[in-house]
C-alpha cells in the first residue's frame, strides 16, 4: 500500500498520518484522567460486587415465578404505552415550542419542564390528591379507574417521562434549518405536507432517541407508582415494585436478580441510544 | 422550459421588530436578470422572502407576468427559490432531492423519473445521483439546489446569495453555470448578493439596497458611477472597484472609491473572467472598464516589472485577490 503511494513533493511525513501526535500530558490532563478513572472504577466495583453476590439460580427463579412473570410483562406493556403516549404528546408540543412564536411562549417552555425537575414521588402524591377532587372523582366515575390500577401506572409514567421526550425532540427540531421547510413550501407543498414529508423525517433521530429515553425512564420508575398505583401483587406490580416487595420480605437474592435484569435492560437501552444518536448528524 | 415572465414589484413593504423594508419597486423584463446589491443587514434576504411569500408583505404588490401573486401561498407562486445555505433535504440523496421538487406538482411517476434524469444530466450530476447530501461538496450542494429550483420549471428564479458560502473558484464555476442555465432556460431571475464582482458578472439590471430602501435601480454601469458620487458603495461590503481606461495612474489608497487606470485596450484575464469585459463594456460605453479587486487599506495592485508586449502587468499583491481579477495588460494604450 505504502509503496504504491505517490510521493508528494514538499510534504514529508516521518510518522504515519493515522497515528495522532503524542501530546505531553499536562497537569489538567493528569487530574481529569485520574477523576475519570476513579469514577469508572467506582462504577465497576459496584457492579462487580453485585455480580459476585448474585446466585445464578435466582435468575431462573424470576422466570419461574408467576408473580414476577406478571411484573415483567406489566412493566414492558406499561412502559411501552407510556412511551407511545409521550411521543404523541411530545411531537406536537415540541413543534409548537420551536416554531410558534407568541408573547409569553417562553413561560410555557419553562412550564413544560416542570415535571422534569419535580421529584417523581411528588408527582405521585399530586395525582393521588387530584383524583380525590371533584374533577378527579368525575373522571373515575366514567369507568376509567386510575387510582391503584394498571391505567394509573401508565398515567404516572407518562407524566413523569414525557418532558424527556419533549426536550429530546425539541433539541432535534432546533437543529433543523427552518429554511429547508421554507424551500419545500416554495416548491409547492402545503404546510401539512411540509410537516409530514420534511419536518417529521428530519426529526426522526430525535423521536427515536426520545422514545428510548422515555422507555428506560418508565421501566425504572417506582416512587409515584408506589404512592398512586400501589404495590399489589399481580395487579399493579412492575419490576421496580417487585424489587421493593422482595426486599421487604427479605429475599435479597431475588431483589438483586431483578435489579440485574433491569440493569441489562438499561445497558441495552444505552447501546440503542448510542446507535441512534450516532448517525443523526445530517451535514 | 417555460419562457420568462416579467417580474414587477410595486411599493413592497414588510417589517420585523427593529427593521423595516419599505417602498421597494422593481421591474425585471422577461428573461433578464436583476441583481439586488447591498451590504449585510440591508434587507436583501427579507426582500427575497417577501417575494416568494415566506414573509407577509405589509404593503405593495408583487406580480409575475400578469399574475398578481402578492396574496398567494408560497406553494402557488411558482418561484424557484435558492437560499444561501442550499437547504437540501439531508435525508434524501441527490436524485430524491430533485424528484422531491417534482412530486409537489403531482406528476405521474414516470414523468418525475424522466424529468429528474434530465435535470441531473443538465447539472452534470448523473454519477452522483445516489450520493447523500452530506457527501457532496459545497459547490455540488449549491448546484443541486439550483437544479432543484429549476426542476419545477418556475416562472421566476430567486437566488439569495447563492455563492456566499463557496470559495472563489467554486463560485466562479457556479457563476458560469448560472449564466448557462439562465441562457438555456430563458428564465427571469432576481439575484441577491453583496459582492459587486458577482453582481456585475450576472446583471442585466442592478438595484442597490441599503437599510431597507431601494436607493438605485437601472443598468449596471451608470448605477455604480452614481453610487461613486454619493458614496453609497462605501459600506465596507464592496471589495472591488472599477478600473477605468485612460492614462495610467497609481492606485490611490484612501477611503471610498478607488480606481486606477490600466490604460489598455487589450487584456486578458488571468483567472478567466466569466464574461468578456471588453465587449461588455464597449457595448455600453465605448470605453474599456473592467473590474479589479480592492480591499480597504490593502495595496492591491502593483506594477510588475515584467512588462508584457509594451504594456504593463498589474497584479494583485495579496493572495486573497489572486482569484479575482488580476489582469495582464498587453497592447497599446487607448
Amino acid at each position: 500500500m505504502s509503496e504504491q503511494a505517490i510521493p508528494t513533493p514538499g510534504l514529508v511525513t516521518t510518522t504515519p498520518a493515522t497515528r495522532p501526535r503524542r501530546q505531553r500530558p499536562t497537569l489538567v490532563h493528569v487530574v481529569t484522567a485520574a477523576t475519570l478513572l476513579a469514577y469508572a472504577g467506582m462504577l465497576a466495583t459496584l457492579l462487580l460486587a453485585n455480580a459476585a453476590y448474585l446466585e445464578p439460580a435466582s435468575f431462573i427463579e424470576i422466570f419461574r415465578s408467576a408473580d414476577l412473570r406478571f411484573a415483567l410483562r406489566l412493566s414492558l406493556v406499561t412502559a411501552t404505552l407510556a412511551t407511545l403516549l409521550s411521543l404523541a404528546l411530545a411531537i406536537p408540543v415540541a413543534y409548537a415550542l420551536t416554531r410558534v412564536r407568541l408573547r409569553g411562549w417562553s413561560l410555557l417552555d419553562a412550564l413544560v419542564d416542570v415535571p422534569m425537575v419535580l421529584p417523581p414521588l411528588v408527582m405521585g402524591v399530586t395525582l393521588l390528591v387530584f383524583f380525590q377532587t371533584p374533577v378527579g372523582r368525575l373522571i373515575e366515575a366514567t369507568g376509567l379507574r386510575f387510582v391503584y390500577s394498571a391505567a394509573g401506572i401508565v398515567l404516572a409514567q407518562f407524566l413523569v417521562v414525557s418532558p424527556f421526550a419533549i426536550r429530546t425532540i425539541k433539541a432535534s427540531l432546533d437543529a433543523i434549518d427552518p429554511r429547508v421547510e421554507d424551500v419545500a413550501r416554495t416548491l409547492g407543498y402545503s404546510p401539512v405536507q411540509v410537516f409530514c414529508r420534511v419536518t417529521l423525517p428530519m426529526m426522526r433521530g430525535g423521536i427515536v432517541a426520545g422514545a428510548v429515553i422515555c422507555w428506560a425512564q418508565a421501566i425504572g420508575l417506582f416512587g409515584p407508582l408506589m404512592v398512586f398505583a400501589g404495590t399489589t401483587r399481580r395487579q399493579t406490580e412492575v419490576l421496580a415494585t417487585s424489587i421493593y416487595l422482595e426486599l421487604s420480605i427479605g429475599r435479597i437474592q431475588m431483589a438483586l436478580a431483578i435489579s440485574m435484569l433491569m440493569l441489562a435492560v438499561a445497558l441495552v437501552t444505552l447501546w440503542c441510544l448510542k446507535r441512534v444518536m450516532g448517525p443523526t448528524r445530517w451535514i | 422550459m417555460s419562457p420568462g415572465k416579467a417580474l414587477s414589484i410595486r411599493g413592497l413593504a414588510t417589517a420585523v421588530p427593529g427593521f423595516t423594508l419599505r417602498d421597494v419597486s422593481l421591474d425585471v423584463p422577461p428573461g433578464q436578470c436583476m441583481v439586488v446589491l447591498g451590504p449585510t443587514g440591508s434587507g436583501k434576504s427579507m426582500l427575497a422572502e417577501t417575494i416568494c411569500g415566506l414573509r407577509q408583505a405589509a404593503a405593495g404588490r408583487v406580480s409575475i407576468g400578469d399574475r398578481d401573486v402578492t396574496a398567494l401561498d408560497p406553494a402557488r407562486r411558482r418561484i424557484g427559490y435558492v437560499p444561501q445555505d442550499h437547504a437540501l433535504l439531508p435525508f434524501k440523496n441527490v436524485q430524491q432531492n430533485v424528484a422531491f421538487a417534482l412530486r409537489a406538482q403531482r406528476l405521474p411517476r414516470r414523468e418525475v423519473q424522466h424529468r429528474t434524469a434530465d435535470v441531473l444530466k443538465i447539472l452534470g450530476m448523473v454519477a452522483l445521483a445516489r450520493r447523500r447530501v452530506r457527501e457532496l461538496s459545497g459547490g455540488e450542494r449549491q448546484r443541486l439546489a439550483l437544479g432543484r429550483a429549476l426542476a419545477m420549471r418556475p416562472e421566476l428564479l430567486l437566488l439569495d446569495e447563492p455563492l456566499a458560502s463557496l470559495d472563489q473558484r467554486t463560485a466562479e464555476q457556479l457563476i458560469a453555470e448560472l449564466l448557462r442555465m439562465r441562457r438555456d432556460s430563458g428564465i427571469t431571475s432576481l439575484h441577491i448578493c453583496h459582492s459587486l464582482d458577482e453582481a456585475l458578472s450576472q446583471a442585466d439590471h442592478l438595484a442597490i439596497i441599503r437599510q431597507g430602501r431601494m436607493i438605485q435601480t437601472g443598468p449596471p454601469m451608470r448605477r455604480i458611477r452614481r453610487s461613486e458620487n454619493d458614496g453609497s458603495h462605501t459600506s465596507g461590503c464592496f471589495h472591488h472597484c472599477l478600473v477605468r481606461g485612460g492614462a495610467p495612474r497609481r492606485p490611490t489608497f484612501g477611503s471610498g472609491w478607488r480606481w486606477h487606470c490600466a490604460g489598455v485596450t487589450q487584456y486578458q484575464c488571468r483567472c478567466g473572467r466569466l464574461w468578456d469585459p471588453q465587449s461588455w463594456w464597449n457595448k455600453r460605453k465605448g470605453m474599456s472598464w473592467h473590474l479589479t479587486p480592492m480591499e480597504p487599506q490593502t495595496p492591491l495592485l502593483r506594477r510588475d516589472r515584467r512588462a508584457c508586449g509594451g504594456g504593463s502587468l498589474w497584479r494583485a499583491s495579496r493572495w486573497r485577490c489572486r482569484s479575482l481579477m488580476a489582469c495582464t495588460c498587453s497592447g497599446s494604450a487607448a
